[in-house]
Order: structure tokens, then sequence, then C-alpha cells
């Protein structure tokens, strides 16, 4: 379960792509990747096949990492917000 | 009688009152139809239903829903079209 790459279905981050990180409960996962991380609904998520290797509760910059070595594209624009926050 | 351009139903009529107290007929622009579904043709959410003078002074985000096909397929369409692209 954890590391499948899902796309996201509902809100403003629908269809981004998405790594699940940890299991919160049944219903609910904690993601991050190409959104916020962030809980989300298992409802919420369509699952593709591809799988990475991150351990549970990897951090999002580890998550970035996996994503960019498997080729899914990273967008650009969440790590300039990361740069200004680590200022 | 009105002037001929106004004898047809294009104008709606508004009943106003006057500051003298005298309650006069004016004519005004009809609102336009409300944005569609572009698969259901379900009318859409959150989108707003006035005149383009109306609209303009409205902040962009207010004007339509930020999702993806956000304005153009209503919020179950868009989700089914997702799921179609993805499993592709």
């Amino acid at each position: 379960m954890i590391g499948r790459i899902c796309v996201k279905l509902n809100g403003r981050e629908s269809g981004r792509y998405c790594v699940i990180v940890d299991k919160i409960n049944n219903n609910a996962v904690l993601i991050d990747g190409n959104v916020r991380r962030r809980k989300c609904n298992l409802k919420h998520l369509e699952f593709t096949n591809k799988i990475l290797d991150i351990k549970k509760g990897a951090k999002t910059e580890d998550v970035l990492e996996a994503m960019k070595k498997s080729k899914i594209m990273v967008l650009i624009k969440k790590s300039k917000i990361r740069k200004k926050n680590a200022k | 009688m009105p002037r001929p351009n106004k004898r047809s139903r294009t104008f709606r009529r508004v009943y106003l009152r006057t500051p003298k107290g005298v309650s006069k007929l004016v004519y005004k622009r009809r609102k336009p139809e409300s944005s569609k579904c572009g698969i259901c043709h379900k009318p859409l959410h959150g989108i707003p239903r006035g005149l383009p003078y109306q609209l303009r002074t409205l902040p962009k985000s207010s004007k339509k829903p930020k999702r993806m096909f956000g304005g153009n397929l209503c919020s179950s369409c868009a989700k089914r079209e997702i799921i179609k692209r993805v499993r592709k």
C-alpha cells in the first residue's frame, strides 16, 4: 500500500499525481507528491499500477526524488514555494 | 406606445420607484443562460449568472471552481473523465 502512486479525483488538486506515504485508518491515508501533504479519503483517489519504494512516513523531499527517478513529472511551482519557506 | 425596439420581449421590464414617489417602467437587459456541463448538460454550480458588466467586478476565483475542468464539466463528470484518462 505504501508508495503506491495515485491520482486525486476531488477538489482543486484533482488530476494530480500523489504517493501514499502512511495509513491513517481504514478509510484515509496520508498522501504527498504533487499535492500538499495531507490526509485523504480513499474514495477520492484513483490507484495506478506503479509503486515507489519509499519508507513509511517519508519526507516530502524523499518522495519528490523518488517520483523524479520513476519519471513522473514533478510540478515546478511547488518547489519554488518550498525554497521560500526554507529561507 | 414605447419605442419599436422596446416592444419585443428581449428587454425585461422593471418597475422602479423614483425619488418623486412615482413608479416608472424601466427596460433592462435579460440575464444570460446559466452555463451547463459539457457532458450531462446540467447547470453548473459555483458559476455566477449575470451580465458581463456584473461579472467584471467579481474576483477571478469566484467566477469558476478551481478544479480540473472547472467551469466546463460538473464535478461528477470531471471525476469520471479523470478516471478514464488514468486507466488508459
